[in-house]
């Protein structure tokens, strides 16, 4: 489709016939500033498609112009496959359409409506207007101002089924999707009446599942309840024979016969048991009075045996006391003699300890005294030396010609020569050849002159000649005056440094010099000889020379004196240290001595001691012997007062025929002994009472037992258990069934579900492909590098760039209305291949692009307007320059 | 001297795989005892002999105990004798404890023969009752009867339970087996048994009545149709074998059937067929009917309409086993569907599992009805 003319009036703004025209079938621009009439352009082009011209709604109430009343007119002439149309619209007033088509052909009003509706593919207009719905894909083609960000929509509707015929047509599938989504629906909405959103049991299934649970527990308790019925039915039957068992009455008769023989067997057993008792206790009695006399006799006789032992024992402790008493005295004498032995072993050894001591002083002494005579002699020898040294400082502090003060004299003395040569080359030479007696009366410098010999003449000269007058030499200037200086100066140098060495003249002060070293030299010699006479000794402190040494000398002296004074004359040290060894000697032997003294001494005061233990123990016994021999007589006359052996002999014959007589008594008492015990018989008793209190018990509890089991099983019994238990059983299987027919058809319908849903998802990625492949070009020209995913609603759902993948959401405006842009062109694109009409407007879109991104959308409108006219308004003329398109005009029309 | 006899009325029956029928199951076993009143005084007779399992359950609830009394009662003229069997023996709280316990006592006309003694019936002859004191008695519970002393020249007539000794087995291996010698050894005009549920005579003297309303499709494979549904009418002629006559008292009858299935023929065939079955109204037919073969998707849907949706309407119970039924989807089916687009993918995908999934292939059926039904 291509646009070719507009003509508009009493719309709007535009209340004079006004005409739009000039296109071009690529790129078309009208440019305006704002106000300018753009947008409403636009609004003219969608009202006369889509909205009908007899409409009462308030959009095309909306298009009066805004002056007047009049009625809006508007016209336009289109392209279709190259061939020319034209459309015209009046409306509110005498509303009218006419369509002409290219071969003359003319449709009017409802019929011009419905031609243009299929010849575009959009549908009527409601009420309300057009609205996204009828204007089908054009409204995603023609973009006002405000929707230029958004996607273009075609999820739904006549857009929808317009673009999936495309998509149908190039993919290749021809396919009644409708159908297919309703049936998904259905299989979701039977599904959902199964299972929910998580694939839980619902609805009747869930019921199902709750009530098999329910029915199996009431299955499970009517079971317990039938089973406890049987087994009350079986305790009944048991307890009732227990009870007939228990109440028999002839057992009972033998029961209380039994009893009644047993209790008069225990009487008679008790009467037996308490004469035997009395019978036994006199045996006991008469048997305690033969055990007393008994006793007293045996204790007689003890008495006697234990006098006679004790009057032995006291006589053997005599004996033994008296020897030991002997021996005492014996060994005290011994132990005596070991004592003094010891005392004077003590005492040597004491005086040679004493002995040792002092020789150990003296030859301490000697030691120290036996280096005098050598340091003496060391002595003299140090004094020489010190003299010796003495005396040579003196002499060397006279000379003060050294060899440092010498060195400027001799320098001196050389520079002086130097300068008197020099000058004695350069002076005059006057030879004297004098006849003789001449020099008389020649003189030189009023000297006579020698009358031979040469005279160097350096300055003015003055030549006597007596008589004849004088002769005058005077050398020339040259450099006599500076020489006489330079010679002054050398003398007084050489002067001065003489007078540092104390010397008149140089070969005085190396004279001086020579003797100086030589004095120097017999000086080292004293100072060595005065080392060696006294080095020092840094071990005792001692410093070396002269002084120290004499000091040493005489505190070894002092120290010899008063060892003299104290120790008398001193002996040899080797005398001393002999002396001192005997004396360490003779103490070590006196030392052994003390100790086999002081051993002896022990052992005997350790025999004394025995002894005199001996002795005490010994006495001690003869003390306890004498007391026993004294308590026993004391013993034997108290019994004997008290009863006398005759006496004692009655009492036991007496006693003896007494215990005989009790015993026979209880023997006869035994032999009528009853056959039980009255103990064993008594247990009989308590044991036969205790069967019939328990026989009334068993009777009692069974009697209970059974009214129990009565009750319960009459209960029990009327509810008809086992017919309940099968019905239940009837319902569980029903529940079963219908469970497992819920989940079979939950489970097809999840199948189906799954399995449709897959088979869809597939085709749908199919239809992607078409509407990806016409994007991605243009998107690889203003993002190189992009890809592109898009949704099920053919929406650009993600972009990918080098920085990784974006949501389209997150994109910038300007971004995302650039790729809407770009979907626009490429729907457009894909509905002119499948031959159907398209075009695109763009109303101010491409607000947001910076100027590197527009020239590359400019780029790709231009290639996209090679297939598809594209109309662009803008009121950015300056930017929109470059696009390069057709400049569009209005004008005024008809007039 | 006439007698019905009767036995097996397994009152209170719960009919487990029925559903909604069995209510009406179990009710027509209770009209069957007013039938069989209605036999009697058709027939002449003043007893009807009831051969054991009265009750399905030792327990049953009071109503379904009283229920059978009550019909019974109906029939004032006839003495109805009733002896315990298998199902409902007779315990010291069973069901013949509990109705001899009833307030209100029992009918006259009905008497419980609970203990092995011998008793007049109306018509004269005298009730031999081989009945078992103990539930798990291995004893012949006929072999009392040899023993029972009756008045000089009475017509001895046996009434007991439990199944006859076969020939060339040996006794003592099933519980309670009845000698078919015993009319000879106890004097007997006539041995009345209860146990097997169809009517079968065992000798000229012997006779099973079988139950009054079937009330299993039976056991074993194959076609079948369930014996049952009679009662006896024995008219006694002094020494001579009695004259037995069978007559129909049951309603419902039963049926197993096994189909093969390869297309819509078959299935419109077997619906005609099944349709003929009893000759009678088919509300008055239970039919298990088991299905093989194989069907494309048309087919199987006409089967579900004709089959499952007609003839399970038609039946007092249709038990459907189509387990063996596969699927054979054919290309018309599939272009049925759709000749191209995702449901057609969806469709053979599913028909390529549906071969070995069982679940596929009923999954593409229901694609195949629902995009039939969306048109």
């Amino acid at each position: 489709m291509r646009l070719r003319s507009l003509e508009i009036a009493q719309f709007r703004k535009f209340d004079r016939p006004t005409r739009l025209d000039g296109f071009t079938d690529g790129l078309n621009m009208l440019c305006g500033p704002n106000e300018f009439g753009k947008s409403t352009i636009l609004a003219a082009i969608r009202a006369l498609m889509f909205e009908r011209h007899a409409s009462r709604a308030t959009a095309i109430k909306s298009m009066q112009p805004w002056r007047g009343n009049a009625a809006p007119e508007l016209a336009m002439e289109f392209d279709i496959d190259g061939a020319p149309w034209r459309i015209e619209k009046r409306f509110i007033s005498q509303p009218m359409a006419r369509l002409t088509g290219p071969d003359g052909a003319r449709f009017d009003n409802e019929a011009a409506e419905e031609a243009l509706q299929r010849l575009l593919g959009f549908g009527a207009a409601g009420k309300q207007g057009a609205s996204t719905d009828t204007m089908g894909v054009w409204g995603a083609l023609w973009v006002t101002q405000r929707d230029s960000v958004d996607q273009p929509d075609v999820s739904q509707g006549l857009a929808r089924s317009t673009i999936t015929g495309c998509l149908d047509t190039e993919v290749g599938v021809l396919t009644g999707q409708e159908a297919g989504h309703a049936i998904i629906a259905k299989v979701r909405e039977q599904r959902s009446q199964l299972l929910d959103g998580n694939s839980k049991p619902r609805g009747r299934l869930r019921d199902a599942v709750r009530e098999l649970a329910a029915c199996e527990a009431d299955l499970d308790s009517l079971r317990l309840r039938a089973s406890r019925l049987a087994e009350d039915s079986e305790a009944l039957r048991r307890d009732e024979a227990k009870l007939a068992l228990e109440r028999d009455p002839e057992a009972e008769a033998r029961d209380h016969a039994a009893l009644n023989a047993a209790r008069a067997a225990r009487e008679a057993a008790l009467v037996h048991a308490a004469s035997q008792k009395t019978a036994s206790l006199a045996v006991e009695q008469a048997q305690a009075a033969v055990q007393d006399a008994e006793a007293a006799r045996s204790r007689r006789l003890t008495l006697g045996r234990a006098r006679a032992q004790a009057e032995a024992a006291l006589h053997t402790a005599a004996g033994a006391v008296a020897l030991a008493q002997g021996e005492l005295e014996t060994v005290r004498e011994h132990y005596a003699a070991q004592a003094a032995r010891l005392e004077a072993a003590e005492t040597a050894l004491e005086n040679t300890r004493r002995a040792r001591q002092a020789a150990s002083l003296l030859a301490e002494a000697a030691r120290r005294a036996a280096p005098l005579p050598g340091l003496r002699e060391a002595l003299a020898e140090a004094e020489a030396a010190q003299a010796r040294l003495t005396t040579l400082d003196a002499r060397l502090a006279g000379i003060a010609a050294t060899a440092e003060t010498l060195a400027p004299a001799r320098r001196h003395a050389q520079a002086l020569a130097l300068v008197q040569a020099r000058q004695q080359a350069q002076a005059t030479r006057l030879h004297f050849a004098l006849a003789p007696g001449a020099g008389a009366q020649i003189t030189l410098n009023g000297a006579p002159a020698a009358p031979d010999g040469v005279h160097l003449v350096t300055r003015e000269t003055t030549i006597g000649l007596g008589t004849l007058g004088a002769l005058t030499i005077t050398p020339g200037l040259g450099e006599g005056p500076a020489l006489d200086r330079a010679l002054e100066e050398a003398r007084d140098a050489l002067a001065a440094a003489l007078r540092a060495t104390g010397c008149a003249s140089l070969a005085a002060a190396e004279a001086a010099l020579a003797e100086r070293e030589a004095l120097q030299r017999a000086r080292d010699d004293a100072a060595t000889a005065l080392l060696r006479a006294a080095p020092g000794d840094r071990a005792r402190k001692l410093a070396s020379g002269a002084a120290a040494l004499r000091a040493h000398v005489a505190a070894l002296e002092a120290q010899a004196q008063e060892d003299a004074a104290r120790l008398g004359a001193l002996p040899e040290t080797a005398d001393a240290e002999a002396a001192a060894s005997a004396a360490e000697a003779a103490s070590s032997v006196a030392e052994q001595d003390l100790q086999a003294a002081r051993a002896q001494r022990d052992a005997a005061a350790a025999v004394f001691h025995a002894a005199q233990q001996r002795a005490q123990a010994g006495i001690a016994a003869q003390a306890g012997a004498a007391a026993d021999a004294t308590r026993l007589a004391a013993e034997a006359e108290r019994e004997f007062a008290r009863e006398d052996d005759a006496a004692l002999a009655q009492r036991l014959v007496l006693a003896q025929a007494r215990a005989a007589a009790a015993q026979q008594e209880l023997s006869a008492i035994d032999a009528q002994r009853p056959a039980e015990s009255a103990d064993m018989l008594a247990a009989r008793v308590q044991r036969y009472e205790q069967a019939l209190r328990q026989r009334q018990d068993n009777i009692r509890r069974l009697q209970e037992s059974l009214a129990g089991l009565r009750a319960r099983i009459t209960l029990e019994g009327g509810a008809g258990l086992g017919e309940q238990i099968a019905s239940e059983e009837r319902r569980q299987e029903a529940l079963a069934t219908e469970r497992a027919g819920l989940e079979q058809e939950a489970a097809i319908l999840t199948l189906l579900l799954e399995t449709l849903l897959a088979a869809e998802r597939e085709t749908k990625e199919r239809y992607r492909a078409p509407v990806i492949r016409r994007v991605a070009p243009h998107l690889q020209r203003l993002f190189p590098g992009a890809a592109i995913e898009c949704t099920d609603e053919l929406r650009i759902s993600n972009v990918t760039r080098e920085a990784g993948e974006e949501d389209f959401a997150r994109l910038s405006i300007g971004t995302q209305e650039q790729i809407a842009v770009l979907t626009r062109l490429a729907f457009a694109d894909m509905l002119r291949d499948q031959g159907k009409p398209a075009m695109v407007i763009l109303d101010d879109a491409l607000a947001y692009a910076d100027a590197e991104r527009l020239e590359r959308m400019f780029d790709i409108m231009a290639h996209a307007a090679a297939k598809v006219q594209i109309l662009v308004l803008t009121c950015r003329e300056d930017l929109f320059r470059r696009l390069g398109a057709a400049r569009l005009e209005l004008r005024a029309a008809g007039g | 001297m006439r007698i019905v006899h009767s036995s097996d009325w397994h009152i209170g029956k719960a009919f487990r795989f029925a559903d909604e029928a069995a209510q009406a199951l179990r009710e027509e076993r209770l009209d069957a005892i007013s039938r069989l009143g209605a036999l009697a005084l058709r027939e002449g007779a003043a007893d009807i002999l009831v051969a054991g399992d009265v009750f399905d359950v030792e327990t049953p609830s009071d109503r379904t105990l009283r229920q059978p009394l009550e019909r019974m009662r109906d029939f004032p003229a006839i003495s109805w004798h009733l002896i315990p069997g298998n199902h409902d023996s007779h315990t010291p709280r069973g069901p013949w404890a509990r109705l001899l316990a009833l307030p209100d006592g029992l009918p006259a006309n009905i008497h419980l023969h609970l203990a092995p003694e011998p008793a007049p019936l109306a018509c004269g002859a005298w009730l031999l009752p081989g009945v078992l004191t103990r539930r798990h008695d291995a004893a012949d519970p006929s072999a009392v009867m040899n023993s029972m002393a009756t008045p000089q020249g009475a017509v001895r007539i046996g009434l007991t339970h439990g199944p006859v000794t076969e020939f060339g087995t040996t006794a003592g291996g099933t519980p309670n087996l009845i000698a078919i010698t015993r009319p000879a050894s106890a004097n007997l005009a006539y041995l009345a048994l209860g146990d097997w549920h169809g009517a079968q005579p065992i000798g000229d003297r012997i006779w099973y009545s079988g139950t009054p309303e079937p009330d299993d499709f039976g056991s074993g494979a194959g076609d079948a149709d369930a014996a049952g549904g009679e009662a006896l009418v024995v008219a006694l002629n002094g020494s001579a074998p009695p004259r037995v006559s069978r007559h129909r008292v049951g309603r419902f009858t039963w049926h197993k059937r096994t189909a093969f299935l390869d297309g819509d023929d078959a299935v419109t065939a077997l619906e005609a067929k099944l349709r003929g079955l009893t000759g009678g109204p088919l509300g008055d037919a239970l039919l298990w009917l088991k299905v093989e073969g194989a069907l494309s998707l048309a087919a199987r849907q006409r089967f579900e309409t004709l089959i499952a949706g007609g003839l399970g309407s038609a039946f007092r119970v249709l038990r459907l086993e189509c387990a063996a039924l596969q699927a054979e989807p054919t290309t018309a089916d599939m272009e049925a569907i759709d000749h191209a687009g995702f449901l057609r993918a969806a469709a053979e995908r599913l028909k390529a599992r549906a071969a070995t999934e069982p679940l596929a292939a009923q999954a593409l059926q229901r694609l195949f009805i629902l995009h039939g039904a969306a048109r």
